[in-house]
């Protein structure tokens, strides 16, 4: 482990920027770095999927189910669309309405979750009682309302995702600010002139990172497993578009004659999970200045 | 005669429980001059800290009155409100909790001189900053470092720059040094009287310690759930405590002497709730010297000698008092009266 710039009795001697102390302890968790190296690839390939595509994904071709080949690296669809293609394409809608839906949700969220625990009262019954309807009804079964009323579409499927996933944020997010309100350093923030939005932001929110970091990034797996869900029902994306689960749920019919169709989705599934969790767990650590370590 | 700094009048803070009004701080006054010291001592959970609070105004009073320098402050809000605390600072008991963990030192003590828009420009706030981490003692290497990397005495000495940053005329203190060790305690205490030698700051001081309070105070206010019972300058209650709670907490003081043989009033019987409480003394439950009046009537708070104040029906009586405030003789209380374990049963 590298050494600290401190002195043996813990003096932190120099000036050095946050940003930059936090970029110096991300980098010494290796998994960490490992995992934000492979969510890199996987943006710049939903960024270029046009350049590194060999085949146009919506392109048929006699050659059904083929197996993976020099001509077709992962083989071939039902419909004889190049997999390779597919997959490169279905990263981009994948992690864009993940993300975007992870956007939507951690705005509801924060706003709804830190105000809902600050200020308390009627303002915090009425939201948290909505939370609990909300959580009543299972989160497909939600996504699968909001969507058909809202319409298909990239934006319109991350909105219902973050909506259906918006309740368990909110209650967490809640849950963090109670805990915080109370300690003393929030008192001495009033005391010292700040008031209600500077407390918020600047003494509360801070603290409620970790936690918060943690769910996002567990959510981002979770997100993708339910676009392809409602595109399995006719309600995420269309084909000819296609996305991870898509191509999954139509390669189920042929789980037990061809593999590829349902691997290397899969293994794109797998990875982004992996690599968005570790990334998050090191992020966490290093925001936490108590873990300088 | 000194200035006046801060009067507080019938002071009354209640707070909302299931089971009915919480008496916190109940009919509460004093008077605090320019560069003096008030110490207000009393058991857990007697209503001292949320009297600080109170006076402050981080809790809104019930009732009563509060006056800074001579001006109304109990329901002052928004603008004028934050004025006010560029005026009155806290320290705050728990160097730990006290002290946000995600900001280091610098940004710590900043932090209110940049909510009151009080430095103009980096190089101003990196000054100020500096200069009150020097008034405080605080070494300035550790501008950068974030507080879990500090001891106690060091945070504690954070919270006392920052309350310092705005250069107010009155600090509540609220148990400053109950979390730290002995030898830090006396540092901060020293540090606390040094700056108001210098800056003429007032301090309430918060605490249950009754030699802190003999240290560092002027007056001392006795508290016992809620409400006042002895309020007296300092060398005089500790001479002649009149009130027989603040009798019991003088004998629990321990005294370095082989020779002086100190006889210890260990209190007894149940501490009286503060949810509703019934009429009469609130203290009758545990006094030594109960009577039948105490248990049915308020006592009145009331000056039995001169600047010495105390809630008893009996002080005269059982301090032997003359007329003239002199003491005619001391005798030792009968612990137990018969009249006091029926009363219990």
């Amino acid at each position: 482990m590298p050494k600290r710039k401190v002195t043996t009795s813990g003096e932190v001697l120099e000036k050095h920027s946050q940003a930059g102390d936090v970029w110096r302890r991300f980098k010494r968790n290796k998994l960490a770095m490992v995992g934000m190296v492979i969510a890199i690839i996987l943006i710049l390939i939903a960024v270029f999927a046009n350049v590194i595509a060999p085949y146009n994904p919506a392109q048929v071709s006699t050659q059904r189910l083929a197996m993976p080949s020099a001509q077709h690296i992962m083989g071939t669809d039902n419909f004889g669309r190049d997999l390779f293609s597919r997959t490169v394409y279905g990263t981009r809608v994948s992690l864009l309405i993940s993300l975007l839906s992870l956007v939507f949700s951690l705005i509801i969220g924060i706003v709804l979750g830190a105000t809902a625990g600050f200020f308390g009262g009627v303002y915090e019954n009425i939201i948290m009682r909505i939370c609990d309807i909300l959580m009543c009804i299972p989160g497909m079964l939600l996504a699968v309302m909001i969507s058909s009323v809202l319409g298909i579409g990239i934006v319109n499927t991350a909105i219902a995702i973050a909506v259906s996933g918006v309740a368990p944020c909110i209650r967490m997010i809640r849950a963090t600010v109670l805990q915080i309100r109370s300690q003393e350093f929030v008192e001495a923030a009033r005391a010292t002139g700040s008031r209600n939005g500077r407390i918020i932001f600047h003494e509360i929110l801070p603290n409620v990172l970790s936690p918060l970091i943690v769910d996002s990034t567990m959510r981002i797996g979770g997100n993708i497993l339910q676009i392809s869900g409602l595109s399995f029902i006719g309600l995420g994306v269309q084909p000819p578009t296609c996305e991870w689960g898509s191509i999954m749920s139509a390669g189920q019919e042929f789980i037990t004659t061809f593999w590829p169709m349902i691997t290397f989705p899969g293994i794109m599934i797998l990875l982004t999970v992996f690599a968005f969790n570790v990334m998050g767990d090191g992020l966490r650590d290093a925001l936490d200045p108590r873990l300088k370590q | 005669m000194s200035e006046e700094l801060l009067r507080v009048e019938h002071l009354k803070k209640y707070f909302d429980t299931p089971h009915g009004k919480l008496h916190a701080v109940d009919d509460v006054g004093f008077i605090l001059n320019k560069g003096e010291t008030l110490g207000v001592v009393g058991e857990s959970g007697c209503g001292k800290s949320t009297l600080g609070r109170t006076v402050l105004g981080l809790l809104p009073a019930t009732d009563g009155k509060i006056y800074f320098e001579g001006e109304d402050i109990t329901h002052v809000k928004g603008k004028h409100r934050r004025e006010l605390q560029k005026e009155m600072q806290i320290i705050f008991q728990d160097p730990y909790s006290s002290l946000n963990p995600r900001y280091n030192v610098f940004e710590l003590i900043s932090s209110p001189l940049r909510t009151f828009h009080l430095c103009h420009g980096k190089e101003e706030l990196e000054k100020r900053v500096f200069e009150l981490m020097d008034t405080v003692g605080l070494a300035r290497r550790y501008a950068y470092a974030y507080p879990h990397e500090l001891d106690g005495g060091r945070r504690q000495r954070i919270g006392v720059a920052r309350a310092l940053s705005v250069d107010p005329q009155f600090i509540v203190c609220d148990e400053p040094v109950s979390a730290l060790d002995v030898s830090i305690q006396a540092q901060i205490l020293n540090l606390l009287q040094d700056l108001q030698d210098e800056k003429k700051i007032s301090y309430m001081f918060v605490t249950h310690d009754m030699s802190v309070v003999k240290h560092i105070s002027n007056d001392i206010l006795v508290m016992y759930v809620g409400s006042m019972v002895e309020k007296a300058p300092t060398k005089k209650l500790f001479s002649m405590p009149l009130h027989p709670y603040t009798k019991g907490l003088l004998s629990a003081i321990p005294v370095p002497s082989i020779h002086r043989q100190n006889k210890r009033i260990i209190m007894q019987g149940e501490l009286t709730s503060p949810v509703n409480p019934k009429p009469g003394c609130r203290f009758a439950s545990r006094c030594p010297y109960v009577k039948d009046k105490c248990r049915s009537e308020y006592p009145v708070y009331r000056e039995v000698m001169p600047e010495h104040f105390v809630a008893c029906h009996y002080a005269e009586e059982i301090n032997y008092l003359d007329k003239d405030g002199t003491t005619s003789g001391q005798e030792q209380p009968e612990k137990k009266t018969e009249e006091r374990d029926l009363a219990k049963v």
